[in-house]
């Protein structure tokens, strides 16, 4: 028994190690590849390769731990190089996310290939069994990378995007629950399969039918396609939010949806107060947080107007306004103060 | 009487400094600013006082001497390496209350992100200078900085004798590029550079001057351009303001803000807010109204002698540093002009 122990933790020694490193290079992983080639038949068209995962995990409480091994087989990724040089340090790897057959999935893989991501890595899952728990550490091991420290050699998770192919189910979204570093953006081909919540996904790319179809408010930020080829250029304009030229992305945090400025003067948040702000806050010791949330309390309407709420998604479906505000303004955006009553001093 | 000691990596503006100072003229403390860091001589005119304390014995038992005595320490931005290790072999981190304040904006040097969590210290308050930086740091109580060098006087009447062309001051002190340190841009150079050609207006560019010569400058010039592109403002419109000048920058609605709570007034200063495309004309709207430019010039100087006067300030920081546990011993001798709390408002 001890014998067959001892061989086990080889075993998973190797494998960890050769899942952490680059897939190509592993031994293990070629092999793997090979197996997978077996298994599924030729491997997915253009340069894609493909490798099943195995995992097995060990659930203490409420953290789960990954065990690379042999385990169950879950679901098998093709990989293919990307490329986009400025955000690689932002984002790591998209995964598009579909089931085995899934056509579409396929062909928005080929989109993303078609675009020049850099040296992001593009993968194709295929989930074998979607409802075992195991399958978000599918995700989070394809996008370990390892870090040699002095004395230490660590893995660690990098930012990563999944494309959510036509979900049949919650999986995939809720994976940006599971990880803080997920993004999710979903393609809608077709109306949404009963019992999918889309919250929590960071944009939802639509065809007119499907977009049609979707009644979710919920959902922040959307967007039409006409054909599935558009969704390689898309995905890159969203991961690359930040360089999207100022002034077309309007995002409301507070008030109804007619009551905002009727034009933009150039700010990048507005903030329309209905009420003057507390003279105890100018007189008396506060803090900025104070202030910040004295101004949100007396305001009717919040908008803000920048590329980079992109990244607050998960901020904005918690109702962190101050932390959104405080954010922005931190990182240099402009406020501007609408309202008859206000009294702050307005530029 | 209290021994305030403040510790800094460098001169930062001479802000540690002047508040050292003025501690010790208008209350009376034994304060003294030690900077362990920044030791070019050019520097110590910049922050007249301070004690530069670098890695040796010698500096090591000056530190010591001061900082065993000490009844509060104030550290402004961080206290290099070696100094925190003095500090932690002394053993006063548990003793005397220690108050932390941010000087510089994160994301860019010298303190790049909030360091108050780096240094193992148990904070007894956290600050954050009146200005651009409290966004940065929310949960900072703010506190304007203390302008106090030789050469200012409330006194001052400049602006009874106006020049003609106005004469305009530009001292950028950095030649940074960063987000919140920036004092240029491409269009501010050609608008300035238009500006030098105006025959309404002589511009005096000021870099590395000495201070007390440019408190003089400013104190016979009309306008003081702090800055215009980042929406945040510096001690030259603390100087400008207390000579008299009018404060030409582009501060923004928090940065205004900043300023009227850390000075706790509802009074707005009164600053000729613009950007870096419009800022000559709006000074040669100004310039051309010689009424209008001498009242803008008198309310600059009366908000900084009302809010912002050194006397004042040092109270302020007084009140916070009994707040977190200074003894509170015998009153200033000759402190000025009644410092009683109901004068603050």
């Amino acid at each position: 028994m001890a014998s067959c122990r001892a061989k086990m933790r080889r075993v998973r020694a190797r494998a960890w190690k050769g899942l952490t490193r680059r897939v190509k290079a592993s031994p293990l992983a070629q092999t793997m590849a090979l197996r997978a080639k077996a298994a599924f038949g030729a491997r997915p068209r253009r340069r894609l390769t493909a490798l099943p995962v195995a995992l097995r995990l060990h659930m203490t409480g409420q953290s789960m731990h990954m065990i690379p091994g042999i385990g169950a087989l879950l679901g098998r990724a093709a990989f293919a190089p990307g490329g986009l040089g400025p955000v690689q340090a932002r984002v790591g790897l998209v995964l598009v996310w579909g089931g085995l057959a899934g056509r579409n999935a396929d062909s928005v893989t080929e989109s993303l290939t078609s675009v020049d991501f850099g040296r992001v890595m593009i993968a194709r899952v295929q989930v074998i069994n979607p409802f075992r728990l195991a399958v978000p550490t599918l995700s989070e091991l394809l996008t370990l990378r390892p870090v040699r420290l002095p004395g230490a050699s660590l893995a660690v998770s990098t930012p990563k995007v999944i494309v959510a192919v036509d979900p049949q189910d919650q999986l995939p979204v809720l994976l940006a629950h599971f990880w803080p570093h997920t993004r999710v953006v979903v393609v809608l081909t077709r109306p949404l399969a009963g019992g999918v919540d889309l919250a929590g996904a960071s944009v939802v790319l639509a065809t007119a039918e499907a977009a049609a179809a979707l009644q979710d408010d919920a959902v922040p930020f959307r967007s039409a396609i006409g054909a599935l080829d558009e969704v390689g250029a898309a995905v890159r304009n969203f991961i690359a939010s930040t360089s999207r030229p100022a002034g077309e992305y309007l995002f409301r945090l507070r008030g109804e949806a007619g009551a905002g400025p009727s034009s933009w003067s150039g700010a990048d948040i507005v903030i329309e107060a209905a009420t003057s702000i507390a003279p105890d806050l100018l007189t008396g010791e506060a803090t900025y947080w104070d202030r910040l949330e004295s101004l949100i309390s007396s305001a009717n309407y919040i908008g803000i107007r920048s590329a980079a709420v992109y990244g607050y998604e998960s901020w904005i479906r918690d109702g962190q306004v101050a932390r959104i505000l405080q954010d922005l303004l931190a990182r240099g955006g402009k406020i501007e103060l609408n309202g008859s009553e206000a009294t702050w001093p307005r530029r | 009487m209290s021994r305030i000691v403040h510790i800094s990596p460098s001169t930062l503006a001479g802000a540690p400094s002047m508040l050292a100072t003025a501690q010790r003229v208008f209350l009376g403390h034994e304060a003294v600013h030690l900077r362990c860091g920044d030791y070019a001589r050019a520097r110590d005119a910049i922050a007249a006082g301070s004690v530069p304390i670098a890695e040796s014995d010698v500096d090591r038992a000056i530190f010591v001497d001061r900082v065993v005595q000490a009844d509060l320490i104030h550290v402004h931005n961080f206290v290099p390496r070696f100094a925190l290790e003095w500090l932690a072999e002394l053993g006063v981190t548990a003793r005397v209350p220690i108050v932390y304040q941010a000087h510089s904006p994160i994301g860019e040097r010298p303190i790049y992100q909030d360091l108050s969590s780096d240094h193992g210290i148990d904070w007894a308050a956290k600050l954050a200078v009146a200005q651009a930086h409290p966004r940065m740091f929310p949960s900072f109580r703010i506190l304007p900085n203390c302008l106090f060098r030789d050469g200012l006087s409330e006194d001052v009447r400049p602006w009874e004798e106006p020049n003609d062309p106005v004469r305009v001051v530009y001292s950028p002190s950095t030649d940074s590029s960063n987000r919140w340190a920036r004092k240029s841009s491409p269009t501010f150079s050609a608008n300035l550079g238009a500006l030098r050609h105006a025959r309404w207006a002589q511009v005096v560019t000021a870099s590395d001057w000495p201070p007390e010569k440019l408190i003089a400058l400013r104190r016979i010039a009309e306008f003081g351009i702090d800055e215009v592109v980042t929406g945040g403002f510096h001690l030259v419109t603390y100087e400008t303001m207390a000579c008299g000048g009018v404060v030409v920058n582009a501060a923004d609605s928090e940065a205004v803000a900043a300023l009227q709570m850390g000075a706790r007034t509802a009074e707005a200063p009164p600053w000729l807010i613009t950007n870096e495309q419009e800022f000559v004309d709006r000074m040669r709207e100004l310039a051309h109204d010689s009424s209008a430019l001498a009242a803008a010039r008198r309310a600059s100087h009366a908000y900084f002698w009302t809010h912002l006067r050194p006397s004042r300030v040092v109270v302020l920081y007084d009140e916070l540093y009994r707040e977190v546990g200074l003894p509170d011993s015998s009153q200033a001798p000759d402190a000025p002009d009644g410092l009683a709390a109901d004068q603050l408002a």
